[in-house]
């Protein structure tokens, strides 16, 4: 895979940028131009040069932070270069040669805009004489390292994305079919988003982070979750526009799951007239199982929210959870996801990860609908998913698990790698809601229970295994509780929709 | 040059669900919000109100818990005409297995 040399994330530039300004020279010639470096006597500036110079500089809101005979180094916000040389500061990727003579990306500042010149990193001020250029600060040592794109190689028993997970679930058939879930909207409520290089390598459309936590940066994830989850999207639809809304606070708890989700369903129906939305959601509150009466009071205002959300047209996916009994998934109309494990001979089996059972609050509803990849107890590594480097995930899954039973040696990838072996019904439901945006792409008009009933009319019934042993149904011939109708096949569904929904 | 924009350690941040009464409008409780500095976001059926864990302690005489469990706030006088209670939401769990939120 060829990595693309500056690929840009959209991601904000920092607070504070620092630069330096080359005051008017006496030799006539900009700093930024220079041909001959013999000398440095002919890009000296004068002093009065020098000091209106520095007058614009500080009148655009730059702190002067040392000077020389050629000029001052600044700093100060973007805004305040934007002020400068009217252009503004955007941020790229660059491969460079960093520590242990490794190539990474190093994030990279320019500036850009009407007027500024091609050369990376440099900006002009027109309307005076005192200033030749401007320019920013680069990385001398890497000050932000993104991780590889391409996953570590590792010794267990796992899938690749997108190719294994594609392939599995019947996508790689659509896409050769020309259907990718081009231009749908997936808003997706999880830990965060991180501009990882994985998603600009395979050129994934990711909108910029919604953060509703007030205090939290829309390009960190503290744990991880989110980042990893996402990509099992684009593995089913690489075309979809995915919409990240970060929940979690600064430690990583996702203090904001029900803010954020009341916020995505505002976004997806705010822009419902540019497309199908799908709204997918890998969490859930845990609840007694099995319950000792109906739906707590909060619970049926959050159910009729998320009831609301399918009413109006939004194909809303819960995940099932992993052993857990969370309302969520139990909402009529909600396309809830569990777990199929397909092992290294193809042979498919119900993940005992994953939870499944009839709703004992709502009549006739069985969690899950269907079923996604997932992997088997105790841990679920199963996917290789890309997660900030250093995150939670990435620093728990890499090591062993000592809990009584047999030793578990790790996922085999390292703690700062950038990638982690999990996977859970949390990846199940963003593969489904892939699969929803493949159909809602080739029948923009298809309300959420035609989804529901494509996926589920069209799924690879599993009749080997049971569910998670909190639940312990058995898979069996026809839909049952411990997969739903079975593994998703998006072809298959994709070619129901096109032949049997006008 | 490349600092990120970064988290910034903040106050816990807090989901409460109001039910109001039947019929009851939402204005007097998006008055009463506004003036404690939290806000409110109406909803199919009552409202989400949010901020950080001491405004929801002023604002109610009861400091919010961990979000452990669901937690009653008692209403205040001012809203007793419209609001039948507020709970603040416990946390939810993440459907995969991590070493922080579940």
């Amino acid at each position: 895979m060829a990595l693309p040399m500056t690929p840009q994330y959209g991601q904000p530039a920092p607070d504070q940028v620092y630069g330096y300004v080359s005051a008017r020279s006496r030799g006539g010639t900009p700093m930024t131009r220079a041909a001959h470096w013999d000398s440095a006597e002919p890009f000296r500036t004068d002093p009065e040069s020098q000091q209106r110079a520095e007058d614009y500089a500080v009148a655009a809101g730059l702190s002067i932070t040392a000077e020389s005979r050629l000029g001052f180094s600044v700093c100060g916000p973007p805004a305040a270069y934007a002020e400068l040389t009217g252009g503004r500061v955007e941020t790229y990727e660059a491969l460079r040669q960093v520590e242990m003579d490794h190539i990474r990306y190093v994030t990279q500042l320019d500036i850009v805009g009407e007027g500024q010149p091609e050369a990376r990193g440099v900006g002009e001020v027109p309307g005076t004489d005192a200033i030749e250029a401007v320019a920013l600060e680069e990385p001398r040592t890497p000050a932000r390292l993104v991780p590889s794109a391409q996953p570590p190689n590792v010794d267990r028993f796992h899938l690749r994305l997108p190719g294994d997970v594609a392939m599995l679930l019947g996508a790689t058939r659509a896409h050769a079919r020309g259907a990718v879930g081009a231009g749908v909207r997936v808003a997706m409520v999880d830990t965060g988003q991180f501009p990882h290089t994985y998603f600009a390598a395979h050129g994934y459309q990711v909108s910029p982070t919604v953060a509703v936590l007030p205090g939290t940066s829309p390009v960190h994830d503290p744990v991880g979750h989110g980042t990893g989850e996402s990509a099992n999207v684009f593995a089913v639809a690489p075309g979809a526009d995915l919409h990240a809304y970060r929940a979690s606070d600064n430690s990583g708890s996702l203090t904001g799951a029900f803010t954020a989700f009341i916020r995505a369903k505002a976004d997806c129906l705010g822009a419902k007239t540019e497309g199908p939305q799908v709204l997918t959601n890998s969490w859930g509150g845990s609840r007694t199982f099995p319950p000792v009466g109906p739906p707590t009071a909060n619970d049926n205002v959050f159910a009729l929210e998320i009831r609301d959300a399918v009413e109006q047209g939004i194909t809303v996916v819960f995940s099932a959870m992993n052993g857990q009994f969370a309302m969520e998934p139990q909402v009529p109309g909600v396309l809830s996801v569990g777990g199929v494990f397909v092992g290294p001979g193809l042979e498919l089996q119900a993940s005992d990860y994953a939870s499944g059972y009839a709703s004992p609050w709502f009549d006739g509803v069985v969690v899950p609908v269907v079923s996604g990849l997932v992997g088997m107890r105790p841990r679920a590594q199963y996917l290789m998913l890309p997660v900030p480097p250093g995150c939670a995930l990435d620093v728990s899954e890499s090591r062993a698990q000592a809990d009584g039973q047999l030793p578990d040696t790790g996922d085999g990838t390292a703690q700062d790698d950038g990638w982690a072996l999990f996977s859970g019904t949390s990846a199940a439901a963003p593969q489904v809601a892939g699969a929803a945006a493949v159909l809602l792409a080739a029948r923009p008009t298809l309300a959420p229970h035609q989804v529901i009933k494509a996926v589920a009319e069209t799924a690879v019934d599993v009749t080997i295994g049971a569910n998670h042993p909190r639940f312990n149904r058995p898979a069996r011939i026809g839909p049952d509780e411990a997969t739903g109708a079975g593994l998703v096949n998006v072809d298959a569904a994709l070619s129901f929709v096109l032949d049997q929904i006008p | 040059m490349a600092a990120e924009q970064s988290d910034r350690s903040g106050e816990e941040f807090v989901e409460a669900l109001v039910q109001l009464h039947a019929d009851a409008p939402a204005g007097e409780l998006a008055e009463w919000c506004a003036e404690h500095g939290i806000d409110m976001t109406p909803m199919a059926a009552g409202a989400l109100l949010t901020g950080p864990a001491g405004r929801f302690a002023e604002a109610f005489g009861e400091r919010p818990g961990d979000r452990a469990q669901p937690q009653s706030l008692p209403v205040p006088p001012a809203l007793r005409g419209t609001t039948r209670s507020v709970t603040v939401l416990p946390l939810p769990a993440l459907g995969a297995d991590t070493a922080s939120p579940d």
